[in-house]
């Protein structure tokens, strides 16, 4: 009796033994995915790749105080956009200008942050030089890719004659003020730089600015976005919030400012919310 | 008989003198243009980028390349391999190969970056390169850029950077920054330091022999300045190691672009602007421990353009 009794307890408490295993390892499961690090790559072709480094270990070290959460830049945009296509649970910070070439082909990448400076989401660049460029050569110091500078400067409101792209050469130096002084030391025709860093250039070095004008001016350009493909949205959220969070925190601030961003802000209208980046 | 021998001895040396310069045209017969890369060590980083940032701006020009890493009759395997080719243009990497190219003399162009003697070659005919150091005066701006309220930079210099420090006296000006200058000498040299670090808000390094003129000397002007909270301003990273605030050094692929953009006017038969230009492209450290141990005031925006960051 006892025995015929003790087979369904046995039965039970194997059964709950088998239930609280299964709990645990799923608990166990899920704490871990929990703890799996999200990636945000990084890739701006606005500008040089030469501060890689610098960008990883300052965003790191802003992240690891209580995040896991880590900044991966990618040198150059095929590898950049390789990534992308394998639609990682990942964030992406990217110029708006790459975004919106990615966009047509992949509807479900949505752009969720975006980066502003002065309270300001848009920024012009500026053709700058001594005078109007020579038709027959003309060297351009530029610190982006150069497929986002021939994209810039064809549809750039000129106020001289029309830019001889086919001649146009391209030297590519690693920041504005680089463009700017290389200009003023007749490296290159002209510079290709963000009014900002012109202004800049105008406290700097009152003399050399005065001979320089403004030859073209860029369509207004959205700063940095931060994109993501729409289904990884909740799995995200934790990275999101750590990079609204930036400019809470020294470390977070330095990160900004490497990135030319004062903070970022989240955008009203998405489009997976129906409206428009 | 003599006029005759006279006469072929005219000819012949003619022959040879056309041979002699129709083997380094400007642009070959058969419309492709040659140029011969010769790296001192392409496995120094130094080199290396120059070199992999002049082949990704070459795009269908024929490169020749030759690497004299470990070679120790490079003058012998330079004259075979131009021997073998039609070159038209040499760009060379370094001193070894520039200073090997030069020995074997020619009509060649020569085009050269990572030469740290550079000036012996700046008035060869055929020669352009890029110097191996920012301009004095782009070094200032970017130091301006950084701490817009340091007016006073005081500089140590000595006979070999005279004229370095009369062309910054007027890229100073220009900047609206006041250069304190004070030259150096054995006996007089702490008095010296302390006499300026007594009067100005940074100190600027140059690459001067006499002020630089051992690791102990040097290491004890970086603990003065730094006893004095004065910030160092240097062209090299490797002062950052011994205390530098601050440090402006040529980006070396920007130098290899340089000299491609060289070698392609020369390709279109055009001679460059500037036979000698400085590098276009700058790398930054900033090291932001000292920036707040001396309580400088760093304009943030600048920190877009920091390459490197020590010490946060």
């Amino acid at each position: 009796m006892s025995r015929k009794q003790s087979t369904p307890t046995s039965l039970k408490l194997a059964l709950a033994a088998l239930l609280c295993a299964c709990g645990l390892l799923l608990s166990g499961w899920a704490g871990s995915a929990g703890a799996q690090t999200i990636t945000v790559y990084h890739f701006n072709p606005e500008s040089h790749s030469d501060r890689n480094l610098v960008l990883k270990n300052t965003f790191d070290q802003y992240f690891q105080v209580s995040h896991n959460i880590e900044l991966q830049p990618v040198d150059d945009r095929s590898t950049f956009e390789g990534l992308i296509a394998e639609s990682p649970p990942s964030l992406f910070i990217m110029s708006d200008w790459q975004f919106h070439q990615l966009e047509a082909d992949r509807k479900d990448l949505i752009p969720y942050l975006r980066g502003l400076k002065d309270n300001n989401d848009t920024f012009h660049k500026l053709l700058i030089g001594k005078g109007p460029l020579s038709p027959q050569h003309a060297t351009v110091a530029v610190s982006g890719t150069d497929d986002y500078v021939y994209s810039l400067l064809g549809k750039m409101r000129l106020n001289t004659a029309p830019l001889p792209m086919q001649q146009l050469r391209l030297l590519t130096v690693p920041k504005d003020i680089d463009a700017l002084l290389a200009v003023s030391f007749g490296m290159a025709d002209a510079a290709l730089a963000t009014e900002n860093s012109y202004e800049k250039y105008a406290l700097l070095y009152r003399n050399e600015y005065q001979q320089l004008k403004v030859l073209g001016t860029s369509q207004p350009q959205k700063r940095l976005v931060v994109a993501l493909f729409k289904q990884h949205l909740p799995a995200l959220q934790s990275a999101l919030d750590a990079l609204v969070d930036m400019d809470q925190t020294p470390n977070g601030q330095l990160g900004l400012k490497l990135l030319g961003l004062d903070e970022w802000t989240q955008l009203k209208t998405t489009r997976h919310e129906g409206g428009q980046p | 008989m003599i006029m005759v021998l006279r006469l072929l001895l005219t000819l012949y040396c003619a022959v040879i003198l056309s041979s002699c310069q129709s083997s380094a045209p400007l642009a070959s017969d058969t419309g492709t243009f040659k140029v011969l890369v010769v790296n001192s060590n392409s496995t120094l980083p130094r080199y290396n980028v120059p070199g992999q940032a002049f082949k990704k701006m070459m795009g269908e020009l024929e490169l020749v390349q030759v690497d004299l890493a470990g070679d120790e009759h490079p003058i012998d395997t330079l004259q075979d391999t131009i021997n073998a080719n039609s070159i038209n243009a040499i760009y060379c990497i370094g001193a070894k190969a520039l200073g090997s190219i030069d020995y074997l003399g020619g009509n060649t162009p020569v085009v050269y970056s990572s030469v740290l003697s550079w000036r012996e070659f700046q008035n060869r005919k055929h020669f352009f390169g890029v110097t191996d150091g920012v301009a004095p005066a782009a070094q200032l701006a970017w130091f301006k850029h950084f701490f817009p309220d340091i007016n006073r930079i005081g500089v140590l210099y000595s006979e070999t950077t005279e004229d370095v420090i009369q062309d910054a006296q007027k890229s100073a000006e220009a900047l609206s920054l006041t250069l304190q200058a004070s030259r150096l000498n054995a006996e007089t040299r702490e008095q010296k330091i302390m006499e300026l670090l007594a009067t100005t808000e940074a100190i600027w390094i140059l690459p001067d022999p006499v002020v630089l003129d051992s690791e102990a000397n040097t290491i004890t002007l970086f603990e003065l300045a730094h006893d004095k909270r004065i910030p160092v301003f240097a062209y090299n990273p490797f002062f950052m190691d011994l205390g530098a605030t601050l440090s402006i050094n040529a980006d070396l692929a920007t130098t290899g672009r340089q000299a491609a953009l060289m070698i392609q006017s020369l390709k279109q038969g055009i001679s460059p602007d500037n036979s000698i230009q400085f590098p276009a492209g700058s790398n930054v450290s900033l090291n932001l421990r000292k920036v707040q141990q001396y309580d400088l005031s760093l304009d943030s925006d600048a920190l877009n353009s920091v390459s490197e960051l020590l010490d946060h």
